[in-house]
């Protein structure tokens, strides 16, 4: 058994879930739904968890296609950490590609992007305007690390 | 999704509950792998036996233990490894010497009718051979067409 790499702050319950998946699309419903059970648990609405079910979708969409350039033998790792507070989701990946910070901080054009044979772009935004915080960072795998949080509403 | 091996693994808290969470996750992988919905729910309900087995059994339900699921999928086969701390040893001699009918009367322990369910759900079942340092691991297969009632193999 391996040691996880996420280690939860001691507490009297331990509500982390950490999910490894191998970098190949289809995947991420594996995470979506391991993301709406345990919102469901928590006491999330429907709304909520179709939001966080979207945001989970993209996210480990992303570190699929462009952190680990669909290097199926690459993992996503997805730690679901819950609170009295909400969820905290992070998603990492093993940083084939590093995200530009730039694109993490605009809003893409809708003009713009019809026009240009890119179509990305909107996976960020989508998980921005979803979820209630969004960072990102460097994961310990030196891949790229997004961090979501969703609160729960008391 | 699935078209040549791939391993997914799944961490969570030996506390009651979140066996629903892997039920979920790996309900998905199984369905998208196109076993049938019957075939679906079995595994879901073997699946479930066998992590309450090793959150109540395995670590006695410390929460601050783990319960690992090491889930690999080739094209037509299934395999799941439920791996716990093994604060207590699984008597497996015990409970595959005693009937149904010996449980039901009271002249065998409770226990261990999980395990018999699941030996009626999967194509194979079993634990593996303890290595040093590690706790039970448990593991069950599902093949696709499938093959009822094989042997357990490790």
């Amino acid at each position: 058994m391996s040691n996880p790499q996420y280690m939860a702050p001691s507490g009297d319950e331990e509500r982390v879930i950490e999910l490894h998946l191998p970098s190949r699309l289809g995947y991420e419903k594996v995470a979506m739904d391991t993301a709406s059970a345990m919102a469901k648990r928590m006491g999330f609405s429907h709304d909520r968890v179709d939001s966080l079910r979207t945001a989970v979708s993209e996210a480990v969409t992303n570190a699929i296609e462009h952190g680990n350039q669909h290097d199926s033998a690459m993992k996503v790792v997805v730690v679901f950490t819950g609170s009295d507070d909400g969820l905290i989701v992070d998603v990492a990946d093993q940083g084939r590609k590093i995200l530009d910070q730039t694109i993490t901080e605009r809003t893409p054009d809708i003009h713009q992007v019809l026009h240009s044979d890119d179509k990305g772009g909107w996976g960020i935004w989508l998980i921005k305007e979803l979820m209630d915080e969004v960072q990102f960072s460097v994961a310990p795998s030196g891949g790229n690390k997004l961090r979501m949080v969703i609160h729960l509403d008391r | 999704m699935a078209q040549t091996q791939a391993t997914i693994e799944l961490i969570f808290p030996s506390q009651l509950g979140y066996e629903k969470i892997a039920r979920e996750a790996i309900g998905t992988l199984a369905r998208n792998m196109g076993f049938d919905p019957t075939r679906v729910e079995d595994l879901r309900t073997a699946l479930s036996e066998a992590c309450i087995n090793a959150i109540e059994h395995g670590n006695q339900r410390q929460t601050q233990r783990r319960i690992h699921i090491t889930c690999t999928i080739s094209r037509n086969r299934l395999v799941l490894v439920i791996s716990d701390e093994g604060l207590r040893f699984h008597p497996s001699q015990e409970i595959e010497t005693a009937t149904i009918e010996q449980k039901l009367a009271g002249l065998a322990s409770a226990r261990g009718m999980g395990l018999m369910l699941i030996e009626q759900l999967v194509d194979e079942c079993g634990f593996l051979p303890s290595r040093p340092g590690q706790g039970n691991r448990f593991r069950l297969a599902m093949y696709n067409p499938p093959r009822r009632h094989g042997s357990a193999t490790a």
